[in-house]
């Protein structure tokens, strides 16, 4: 088991490093960041000194090694327009995109999971249809589509609740449940095809014949081990909610991370960028990381593996 | 025979009837987005500020000069919609074929290669996997641009892995049946073997898996015009329009409501003919 | 023993089952009638299909997991007599029904990996079904019982091994888990449906021995169903032949074996292996004097044991010696993870081995070119067990037979129809079947097909790998005899990969015995039958009872 999380921790880092170079490389690529600093244009000698200043000139690899070495203290350097430093401009914005986010995910799994079971094992009952029903709908649909028509409905028809900012609590419902509802959809959706696998297995005939009551065959045979499966689902919904955290920002013009990477793309701020990356993809990896762990706690096949 | 695993499936003529009727309606949506020159009434890109922000005929004060009505500067919205389909469907399609082929290409080499080839693929397919898909896009036309040849590249781009993955689970798995290895048996060539037994039995997975990601694609540059840093204008994109729509939702909801509706009806029957498919052909994408 | 029954404890009358499917409804039983008395055993007998399993889960309404659309129906009377009254268990309320699975009646499937649930510990398990049953045992006595039972079905420390999970045992214990569930709440009636099918043999007699000590301890009747005769003469009172959904015959074991009525009953028995006349060895027989066609010299494969891995190595082979002659029939016999199957793959050229030498027609397999590696496919051919795996799925019959010939350029393409066509003759399928696709076969005819694609490019050697293990008895015998007639009539040289002495008997003039991936004995067939010399030969032996042998016992009785 500890070699089975080393191997993953390994794994990670490899990924990690693979995620930098990249992100090196195509910060290198986009050019030198003068012409943006400069947009009457510089002269020759002007361009050689920044870049002797800046490191331009060393070989490429001893550029990537400094890299590195700021990354490693925190320097991930500073907006092309504002000057301000990138980490600044993230941390004033996480709050807001942590909330909407943290909310959003709670309400899938409490809607989703109970919603999911209900539907594999109540298959004949016109409710749990409905709620897939609706599932599917939530699944199909993308982010922008579902706010607009939530910000119409309970906005500005029913016009029962705010639709644009984060001042009050009751602005944060129309985008957490935005954010929620293909969680919800993916969530239930993978929910239910775990329960009928489980329910097709020969261990819950064996549990019938010992004169279980349905309630219990359920809950101990057929739901813990459809749980399982689902931290991997869990994990991606984890890994996509910053997807879907960008639109919802867009759509309901929230003071979210989501609009300093639009504007960074827009105006082609490539360090601002370049750290949005990095930050994601070191989210992605701890999630995967932590998924590995859940598995282990979870499932003995995986725990008590030499 | 005595135990029923049939159960968990949908009766065959339920999915037989949803199969059809999705894929008829979006053969129709994407006939119809082709022959927007042919068909539309107005040219998409016509201002005209006099005729601005008319509601669809079926709201007050719509008419049937324009059926959906129109745009902040008084395009017609049935036009941009039809050219929008048509824009949103080329790019979506030729990013897919592009990410399938590269897609398939690496899946094959990592399955029949040998093991220091796979081992290279499935750590690049890792990463790829960790990065996210909406970031790569957005770096990509950071420092690409925005034309649309960049769109259908980037697309290709991010999503290889996922056909990647499935071809090599498919081809280990078929690697290991009983036909492969009789054939080996015989005397087949590796290229006999992976063209008259793994190719053939790999197309019905592939195609199924291409159908579930297809609104995933369609949803990329819809997503991305919708923020802005998709397809610029004055080319007609759903979901552009949908984002130009958002100032107006107070007065004039239909700006952004009927391409919403558009997007969202073609999704939900891509998703319904890829289920349909899914019930028929059993598809285990497990790499 | 069982004429002087009295009260059956359990009295089926006229049960019928049905289920629905998308294709039409389907009658697996058609009115049968068993009874079954107190610590009796009776053994139901039928091959794939005859309706036994859905007859006997028809007492505990098992036919389908909860929670799924009904779609079965059962009709008829099945009166269970137990202390308080009489029941019947077709009438029963679902929570009546409950009642009844926890306290009257015990079942044991077959596989017991999958009947087990993974992420529970098996003491765990077996206390669950305990504490349905008796209410009134307190949590920490049920697993103080559970721990006894595991102890009584012969899982060494018991203590510990409670706390495992099913993925930690082997196959063996798995299934003695499997009879604790069942019998730690003392039932009336044990089911054991095909219970030990799926392990070795030794295992399989080991664990019968078990099975019946528990019965006679706890005093149960034991209903025992299977697919293969001379288990039953072990260990049944009685024996009911099934077929087609109804009971065709029902006797005490010995009238059965020694004077069976109905026709089927017969028809079963002829196909045993062991009991069917040894064939006449024809002038075809072994050229001993010969060079060996096939010879291998220390021939070693080890799996596993790469750079960085704790795991040691499996060894699959060790340092095998083995030569076969020109058209002998040579059988490899062995439990699972023997190396049998390992062997036969080298033989085949599809593994190459760690260490030795192989030398095939005095050639090296494993050192040809282009050309002589497609040549040396043409000599040696194979037959695997799984006989809808080894057809691709996509492919019409008749054109996995044509690849061969395609491969090998043999004959001018408008007459490879025709000798397809005679291949599929030649292993008495009609012609016709060229155009069908595997899914439509039954698996006596697809396995019929397999050997045609082996034989219509002419092979010296057939290697054949479990290739009657997955069949019926009755379908086992045609394919045999199919086999036999070809190397009579074809002079192939063959290998016999199996784990049925039985089946290899019948086949074999030689024999040879492997254990962990060594040879352990090697002999002619009538002299390893008749004095084995390595225990692990007479333990195999010992393990398997040939229909002489029960006919003796039979007569003690």
């Amino acid at each position: 088991m500890l070699r089975f999380m080393a191997i993953r921790f390994g794994r990670a880092l490899i990924t990690m490093f693979l995620v930098l170079v990249i992100a090196f490389l195509t910060l290198r690529l986009s050019g030198t960041p003068f012409a943006m600093m400069f947009p009457e244009g510089i002269t020759d000698e002007h361009q050689a000194a920044l870049e002797a200043k800046y490191g331009f000139d060393r070989p490429i690899w001893e550029q990537f090694i400094v890299y590195l070495g700021d990354i490693a203290v925190g320097n991930f350097g500073r907006s092309l327009y504002t000057s301000q430093p990138v980490w600044m401009m993230y941390t004033v914005r996480m709050p807001a995109t942590i909330m909407v986010g943290g909310f959003a995910l709670l309400l899938a799994i409490a809607i989703g999971i109970p919603l999911g079971a209900a539907a594999a094992l109540y298959r004949r009952r016109v409710s749990t249809s409905a709620g897939m029903g609706l599932a599917f709908l939530g699944y199909a649909v993308p982010h922008f589509v579902i706010g607009i028509g939530l910000i119409l409905f309970f906005g500005y028809y029913l016009a029962l609740l705010p639709a644009t900012g984060l001042e009050t609590p009751s602005h944060y419902i129309l985008p957490v449940v935005t954010l929620a509802i293909p969680m919800i959809a993916a969530i239930a959706r993978f929910m239910r095809a775990a329960m009928l696998d489980a329910i097709g297995h020969d261990y819950v005939t064996t549990a019938l014949s010992k004169g279980l009551t349905d309630r219990r065959i359920a809950r101990i045979h057929i739901l813990r081990n459809a749980m399982i499966p689902l931290i991997t689902v869990l994990g991606l919904e984890i890994a996509g909610l910053l997807n879907g955290s960008i639109f919802v920002e867009a759509v309901f013009s929230l003071p979210g991370v989501g609009r300093v990477l639009i504007d960074a793309v827009q105006g082609r701020d490539y360090p601002v960028l370049q750290f949005g990356v990095i930050a994601y993809a070191a989210i992605v990896v701890s999630v995967n990381l932590l998924v590995d762990l859940a598995y282990v706690v979870a499932d003995p096949r995986v725990r008590l593996e030499k | 025979m005595t135990d029923l695993a049939l159960d968990h499936r949908g009766t065959g003529r339920w999915s037989f009837g949803v199969l059809h009727l999705s894929g008829l309606a979006l053969a129709l949506i994407i006939a119809l987005g082709f022959m927007a020159p042919l068909i539309a009434p107005y040219d998409p890109n016509a201002v005209n500020l006099l005729n601005r922000l008319k509601p669809p005929v079926w709201l007050d004060g719509g008419s049937w000069a324009n059926p959906l009505g129109t745009d902040s500067i008084g395009r017609d919205l049935l036009t941009r919609c039809l050219y929008g389909i048509r824009t949103s469907f080329g790019i979506a399609i030729f990013g897919l074929i592009f990410s399938a082929v590269l897609g398939v290409a690496l899946g094959l080499l990592s399955g029949l290669g040998g093991k220091w080839v796979d081992r290279s693929v499935m750590t690049i397919t890792d990463v790829f996997i960790t990065l996210p898909n909406l970031l790569l896009l957005l770096c990509g036309i950071t420092l690409l641009g925005t034309q649309i040849w960049v769109l259908v590249l980037m697309i290709g781009l991010v999503r290889w892995e996922a056909y990647a993955r499935l071809v090599r689970g498919q081809v280990l798995t078929l690697r290991e049946q009983g036909y492969v290895e009789a054939s080996r048996a015989l005397g087949s060539s590796r290229m006999r073997i992976a063209l008259e037994h793994i190719l053939p039995n790999l197309a019905s997975p592939l195609v199924v898996i291409l159908t579930l990601s297809f609104p995933g694609v369609l949803l990329m540059e819809a997503g991305l015009s919708f923020l802005g840093v998709g397809v610029q204008p004055p080319t007609p994109s759903i979901g552009r329009m949908i984002g130009d729509g958002r100032d107006y939702l107070v007065n004039a909801w239909w700006v952004s409501g009927v391409p919403s509706i558009v997007i969202a009806t073609i999704t939900l029957l891509f998703q319904l003919l890829g289920d349909s498919l899914r019930d028929r052909i059993d598809v285990r994408a497990d790499g | 023993m069982s004429e002087q029954m009295a009260e059956p404890i359990l009295a089926a009358r006229g049960v019928h089952v049905r289920f629905d499917t998308a294709a039409g409804p389907i009658q697996a039983v058609r009115g049968v009638d068993l009874d079954i008395h107190a610590s009796e055993t009776v053994a139901l007998v039928g091959e794939s299909g005859s309706g036994k399993s859905a007859f006997a889960k028809s007492f505990l309404r098992l036919h389908q997991p909860p929670f799924t659309t009904p779609r079965t129906h059962i009709e008829g009377k099945i009166v269970l007599i137990r202390p308080g009254g009489p029941i019947d268990l077709v009438a029963l309320s679902d929570a009546e029904m409950r009642a009844a699975r926890a306290r009257d009646i015990g079942i044991i499937f077959q596989d017991a990996l999958s009947a087990l649930n993974p992420t529970t510990r098996v003491g765990e398990q077996i206390a669950e079904a305990l504490g349905e049953a008796r209410p009134d045992i307190r949590p920490k006595e049920a697993k103080a019982m559970a721990v006894d039972i595991l102890d009584r079905v012969g899982i060494p420390d018991a203590g510990t091994r409670s706390r495992a999970y099913p993925h930690q045992l082997s196959g063996g214990q798995r299934q003695r888990v499997m009879i604790a569930i069942a019998a730690v709440r003392s039932p009336q009636l044990l089911i054991a449906d095909e219970p030990t099918t799926a392990l070795d043999v030794t295992v399989q007699a080991r664990l019968l021995r078990i099975l019946k000590d528990i019965q006679v301890e706890s005093r149960m009747a034991m209903l025992f169903i299977t697919h293969d005769l001379t288990i039953v003469a072990e260990i049944a009172d009685r024996v009911a032949v099934m077929h087609q959904g109804q009971i065709v015959e029902i006797a005490p074991t010995r009238e059965i074996f020694g004077a069976p009525q109905h026709d089927y009953t017969k028809h079963l028995l002829a196909s045993l292996p062991g009991r069917r006349p040894r064939p006449a060895r024809g002038p075809k027989a072994a050229r001993l004097s010969d060079d060996p066609l096939i010879r291998a010299c220390g021939i070693s494969v080890t799996f596993g044991g790469a750079m960085f891995r704790k795991a040691p190595p499996v060894y699959a082979l060790r340092s095998v010696d083995l030569s076969v002659y020109p058209g002998e029939r040579l059988g490899i016999v062995g439990e699972s993870g023997s190396g049998k199957t390992t062997l036969g793959r080298v033989i085949l050229g599809l593994q190459s081995p760690t260490a030795g030498t192989l030398r095939v027609g005095g050639r090296n397999p494993f050192r040809l070119n282009r050309d002589e590696a497609i040549r040396f496919r043409r000599k040696v051919q194979v037959v695997f067990q799984d006989t809808a795996a080894s057809l691709d799925p996509r492919m019409a019959v008749g054109r996995s037979v044509w690849e061969g010939l395609d491969v090998h350029r043999i004959g001018k393409p408008d007459d490879r129809d025709a000798r397809v066509r005679g291949a599929l003759e030649q292993v008495g399928l009609n012609p016709e079947f060229a155009s069908r696709f595997p899914h439509m076969l039954s698996g006596g005819e697809r396995q019929r097909v397999n050997i045609a694609r082996s034989l219509v490019i002419e092979p010296e050697i057939l290697i054949a790998d479990e290739p009657v293990s997955a069949l019926d008895v009755s379908i086992q015998a045609q394919i045999l005899d199919l086999l036999n007639a070809l190397h009579d009539d074809l002079g192939l040289t063959m290998v016999f990969i199996s784990h049925d002495l039985w089946v290899v008997r019948e086949l074999c003039e030689r024999i040879v015995v492997m254990k962990d991936g060594e040879i352990v004995e090697t002999g002619q067939t009538e002299q390893l039958f008749e004095a084995p010399r390595h225990p692990y030969t007479r333990d195999l032996l010992g393990s398997v009872s040939s229909l002489p042998e029960i006919g003796a016992k039979i007569k003690r009785l």
